[in-house]
């Protein structure tokens, strides 16, 4: 036996407390470990996400050209458009390995969902190397093809026909985009001209989606395309920077939500462990009689303190880890802009800090209680009740 | 029998409210080793600032007291706490044995402080002594009122103490289970054990070869019984 045990074995004398409070650090610590996980792992989606766009720039027309160009990566309707006569000046400018229109537009269906249609020209698959495509490509101009989660949503298969009722429109599968783990899994993809048609917006684009022959020769090729009449560019590290600071404010309201979480918990804390220091207060003065030291009745309250907290803080990563995917469809639900993929992975990192953090917590909430302890006088043990 | 506590001109002195208590005034007092002392009186008499005193749990306001050959009022805190370790073992009317340690790990409980290590066998050995040998790995709800008590002895005396000091150690008992007590105390007297008891009970104070009986922080009587011990 040591002080250690005995700190574990004080505590297992108020289980429901005990239980409690290790409940309120364990979910402290799960939302602590949530939001790091978030933190780093949003950013790694987003960059996979733009990597696999395979744009290097976007050019949209004066206005909102990020907002244009991050809605036209993730879906969404913009009111104004490019003059589609860009396209071309752009294609055959020198630097540039594929430029494609796009046109965007969403439909909400009667159950109140938003489906979006992204009409691309031929040379969008230059921009998409890694689709594996059941079936074709387009083949006509009332073909469409689906990425994976539309075609399950819809259940269609390659030779089906879907009809759109808020358009007025039908058209036949050509092709299905196998899994990717994009946003263009829930995308319904038409040729240009038939998204032009369909829409109403002949001659216009949402954005035109540019890649480069040469990335070192970005600066130059960017500068060329601003002398177009009425077209902005915008860069991908301009677009990420839009997209954080469009989930900036959610990311503030978690992070302001998880303090109070915290704080909230670390009072909770403190507030057990002085409980019970409190009915102990003759017991310790018993120890000081025996032997105790002040030093020994501090370090048997900060032992309790942080084998409290290491517990919740490893039963609440635990917890984290186990939830991660319900979590994770919750942020995508509630971020104005959420990139595909997982947020919250197992990183090792993560864990070790979220569990490192509830364990200093712990250090720390230890220490009033820890010195109330330690100022027992042996005579408390003689004290009158 | 040579002197082990000695109380000199001791005056202690406390603030309840705007009342200035005089809970010592002026004490003498040499206890020798081996003694079995009772002190009595009625409440607010002193008993528990004398108690306090001698086992070195607070200090005077003037006088000096001694136990085991140091000088009590020159000792700093560390002082003091290795002098209650090593020369006092206490028992308390309210046991004090913490509910999730078996009675052998609360026999233990005072190494843990003085760092001594391999005292298993003592600790069994001392419950044996106080007739608890098959309740050594129970807990103490386990055990009755007396069982705890005498768990409690057992734990008192793991480090060999000069000197056992009890608080109404049979205070919360029956007759029954007191009398256990009364035994098992007069057998560790006899054995040589210095015994200070503080207690309301008569029937241990008369069981003490010496009854001190305290009145507003006096000594107002001080008698020693016919038995005599041999040193």
């Amino acid at each position: 036996m040591n002080l250690l045990t005995l700190s574990l074995k004080n505590l297992q004398r108020r289980k429901l407390r005990t239980g409690l409070s290790m409940a309120g650090v364990a979910i402290a610590t799960a939302a602590l470990f949530s939001l790091l996980s978030f933190n780093t792992g949003f950013d790694r989606a987003l960059q996979e996400e733009m990597a696999n766009s395979g744009i290097h720039m976007m050019a949209s027309t004066e206005g909102c050209p990020l907002e244009a160009a991050s809605l036209a990566l993730h879906g969404g309707e913009i009111p104004k458009f490019l003059d589609a006569r860009r396209l071309p000046e752009i294609s055959d400018m020198p630097g540039i390995r594929t430029a494609t229109g796009m046109l965007i537009f969403s439909l909400i269906e009667e159950e109140g969902k938003a489906i979006f249609f992204y009409g691309v020209g031929d040379n969008y698959r230059d921009l998409k190397p890694h689709w594996k495509i059941r079936g074709d490509w387009f083949n006509g101009p009332d073909s469409i093809i689906l990425g994976s989660e539309a075609a399950r949503v819809e259940k269609r298969e390659v030779g089906d026909k879907v009809y759109f009722p808020g358009i007025d429109a039908e058209f036949t599968v050509s092709g299905i985009v196998e899994r990717t783990g994009s946003e263009d899994d829930g995308f319904f993809f038409l040729p240009l001209d038939t998204a032009q048609k369909v829409f109403k917006k002949q001659g216009k684009l949402t954005a035109v989606g540019i890649s480069l022959a040469n990335v070192e020769e970005f600066e130059q090729v960017k500068g060329k395309i601003e002398t177009l009449p009425d077209v902005y560019v915008v860069t991908k590290d301009q677009i990420m920077q839009q997209i954080s600071s469009l989930t900036g404010s959610s990311k503030t309201l978690m992070a302001a939500v998880l303090v109070v979480a915290l704080v909230v918990s670390f009072l909770g804390v403190i507030n057990t462990v002085l409980m019970s220091v409190f009915e102990m207060l003759r017991e310790f003065g018993y120890m000081r009689c025996i032997g105790a030291s002040p030093g020994h009745i501090f370090r048997i309250v900060l032992f309790e303190t942080l084998l409290l907290c290491l517990a919740g803080g490893v039963l609440g990563t635990a917890f984290g880890m186990a939830f991660a995917s319900v979590t994770d469809q919750w942020l995508h639900d509630l971020l104005p802009y959420a990139p595909a993929g997982r947020f919250i992975l197992f990183d090792p990192l993560i864990m070790a800090a979220s569990i490192s953090f509830a364990t200093i917590a712990g250090l720390l909430a230890g220490i009033i209680p820890g010195l109330k302890a330690a100022h027992a006088s042996p005579m408390e043990a003689v004290r009158n009740v | 029998m040579s002197d082990l506590i000695t109380l000199n001109k001791v005056n202690k002195t406390y603030r309840r409210g705007r009342e200035q208590v005089h809970a010592l005034d002026g004490v003498d007092l040499t206890i020798h080793q081996g003694e079995f002392v009772a002190v009595a009186g009625p409440s607010g008499s002193g008993k528990s600032t004398l108690l306090n005193i001698v086992g070195a749990m607070d200090q005077v306001n003037t006088g000096q007291v001694t136990i085991a050959n140091q000088d009590v009022t020159a000792l700093n805190e560390k002082g003091l706490t290795h002098l209650r370790a090593d020369t006092i073992g206490f028992v308390f009317q309210q046991f004090f044995l913490q509910p999730t340690l078996t009675a052998r790990e609360n026999v233990l409980l005072p190494t843990l402080f003085t760092r001594q290590k391999h005292l298993e066998s003592r600790a069994d050995e001392l419950l044996a002594r106080v007739g608890l040998a098959e309740r050594a790995d129970h807990l103490p709800d386990e055990l009755s009122g007396g069982e705890m008590q005498r768990v409690a002895i057992a734990r008192a005396l793991i480090n060999q103490p000069k000197i056992l000091l009890a608080d109404e150690p049979t205070g919360n008992l029956d007759s029954r289970n007191a009398e256990a007590i009364y035994g098992l105390l007069d057998e560790l007297h006899d054995e040589g054990l210095t015994i200070i008891v503080v207690t309301h009970s008569e029937e241990l104070a008369m069981r003490a070869e010496r009854r001190i009986h305290l009145l507003d922080g006096r000594i107002s009587d001080d008698k020693a019984k016919g038995k005599t011990r041999v040193a």
